[in-house]
């Protein structure tokens, strides 16, 4: 028998994006379902609801152009299995990347990235799906190249972040840009994919630094991307700000109440995403990693201390390892345990993984092996993402929209049909 | 009690806190419509009782989950689900006809959970799909994701 295509595509819907990439060679019906925008977002609401640590995974950079990705389960059971990401053949002009750099963590299967150089240094910014291996260059900065003269590295660099507006449905990175000539505060730019253009805010970033992390600095969640920021002679005190996407008005996000160790400044802190809550790390040298999480967002007392991950055993050396060593945490697992990477400068811890899996209940580090490691010359080489079908060039290409019409159209005559 | 009556003339007593879990039956009872046998003329007897078996355990979902009895129910679940792809297909039809969503999703997971796996010729053969793509435009989808079409998981076999 044969299903009709609205059934066909309510199954569809719950198999995974790669299953999905394989399936387009099944015929064009399925080549084209998969490039339908509508179907990409019911696919994404179901993929992201689910806990199938098939679909999720962790993709690191080994090489200049290469990026090896593999997926939680393989992770998380140690038979790590990973495959190369061939962006190399999205690339028209060249047949080499020079550069590529990761920007921030991603959203819903897109990955932000530069490739390659540019006479503008904000000009190489590329939305990336790597299941779908579909790229997209986004429109050139608004900002002119004049204004950038005092942009130096490693300072000047911009703090990116990706977000989705749910409000209008669009992809939104936003750049932090300090040190621009003739502005004394950070500068912010915002990205619109539906518009495909950037524009300067007119407000400036309202704090004059960015706490920068050996990971990401700017993380996104409850449509809002967060950053640690503190003013010159008050390092101490990081805030967290938040930058509501519905109407681009700050706000800080209180902290929780956590032990303030002596000496000062023997630990380092940190913000991520866990789980789709806003997660605080704190990670005391040399004897603890402790991740708290907000339950209610916005809520002071809702912040709970998930876990303290000891680091006692995990330390080789104890001199100086804050300058070298730091932890972010990836992915919570069902049962509590906990993907973490590590990020390194030296060779200075005894463990040489990348990716470790803290098992909550042994209280132990799992070993496992690693994908690649590069030192953290060129920001961070590992990235935490979901597979999606979420195209960077969905409001490109006619919405497939025939397709559509048509599903509706059976739809209703299969409805007529029973009806009858 | 509401009478359903399959298209092959049989008639089933079912409960009626058990039968609205079926918008469709639900909006019937509302309408005033159900008073005598309901006839389903696209759901063979041999179906309707697959839903009715479901209908009757998922009685009210609420009591289930303050009882205690939520493993009792996702084990019931899963060995529901354990029948052949054909029959699945027909307990699908039937969900969408009768408009029951715990028990549509139910079976399209597990239809998307037999699928995943499979390579795209026993795709092909367990949907009854033509290939319609010509070898140069297969060749231009395998080049872009090649990684998707590696694993050893990829399942050639039809079931």
């Amino acid at each position: 028998m044969c299903l009709p295509q609205d059934i066909l595509v309510e199954i569809l819907s719950r198999v995974p994006a790669k299953s999905l990439v394989r399936f387009r060679c099944v015929s064009k019906w399925f080549n084209c379902l998969t490039s339908d925008v509508q179907f990409q977002d019911k696919h994404l609401k179901i993929s992201c609801s689910s806990r199938d640590l098939e679909s999720k995974r962790v993709a690191a950079k080994v090489g200049v152009d290469v990026m090896l990705s593999c997926s939680l389960s393989s992770v998380y059971n140690n038979k790590i299995a990973a495959w190369r990401l061939p962006i190399e053949r999205k690339i028209s002009s060249c047949s080499k990347i020079s550069s590529m750099v990761l920007l921030c963590p991603p959203v819903n299967g897109l990955v932000c990235v530069t490739l390659g150089t540019c006479l503008h240094p904000f000009d190489n910014v590329h939305l990336w799906n790597p299941t779908i291996n579909e790229l997209r260059r986004l429109a050139n900065s608004s900002v002119p190249l004049d204004l950038l003269s005092k942009l130096q590295q490693p300072y000047g660099e911009p703090i990116y972040g990706l977000g989705h507006d749910s409000a209008s449905d669009d992809y939104v990175v936003v750049r932090v840009i300090t040190r621009l000539l003739g502005y004394s505060m950070p500068r912010v730019e915002v990205y619109s994919l539906k518009k495909d253009s950037w524009r300067l805010l007119t407000q400036p970033f309202p704090y004059p630094y960015i706490w920068k992390h050996m990971y990401f600095n700017c993380h996104f969640m409850n449509s809002r991307f967060h950053w640690m920021a503190y003013t010159p002679n008050k390092q101490d005190h990081l805030l967290i700000l938040s930058l509501n996407l519905s109407d681009y008005e700050y706000k800080e996000i209180p902290q929780p109440n956590y032990q303030k160790a002596s000496p000062p400044r023997d630990y380092f802190i940190n913000i991520a995403v866990l789980d789709g809550q806003l997660c605080f790390c704190i990670h005391y040298f040399g004897r603890s990693l402790d991740l708290w999480t907000m339950k209610d967002y916005g809520v002071q007392q809702s912040w709970m201390m998930m876990l303290s991950i000891p680091l006692h055993d995990f330390v080789d050396t104890p001199i100086q390892l804050h300058v070298h060593a730091d932890f972010f945490p990836l992915y919570l697992f069902e049962n509590g345990d906990v993907l973490l990477l590590q990020l390194r400068r030296k060779e200075y811890y005894q463990k040489k993984q990348d990716i470790m899996v803290y098992k909550k209940d042994q209280k132990a580090f799992e070993d496992t092996t690693t994908l690649g490691y590069q030192p953290l010359r060129l920001g961070p080489t590992s990235i935490y993402y979901t597979d999606t079908l979420i195209s960077p060039n969905r409001y490109l290409t006619p919405t497939a929209s025939r397709i559509v019409k048509y599903l509706n159209w059976v739809s209703r005559d299969s409805l007529i049909h029973h009806l009858s | 009690m509401v009478k359903l009556k399959s298209n092959d003339d049989k008639e089933f007593e079912v409960e009626e806190a058990a039968v609205i879990q079926s918008e469709m039956i639900k909006n019937m009872i509302e309408d005033g419509c159900a008073t005598s046998v309901i006839p389903l003329p696209n759901i063979d007897s041999k179906t309707l009782i697959k839903v009715i078996e479901y209908l009757n355990k998922h009685i009210n979902m609420g009591k289930a989950a303050e009882t205690g009895e939520e493993d009792d129910l996702k084990e019931f679940d899963e060995q529901f689900v354990n029948m052949g792809w054909e029959e699945l297909f027909d307990v699908i039809m039937a969900a969408n006809y009768l408009n029951i969503h715990e028990l549509m999703e139910l079976c399209c997971q597990s239809a998307a959970d037999r699928l995943k796996n499979k390579s795209v010729r026993a795709v092909r053969e367990m949907l009854k799909i033509t290939n319609d793509l010509t070898e140069e435009e297969e060749q231009e989808i395998i080049n872009d994701a090649p990684w998707a079409f590696e694993g050893p998981e990829i399942d050639d076999t039809v079931n």
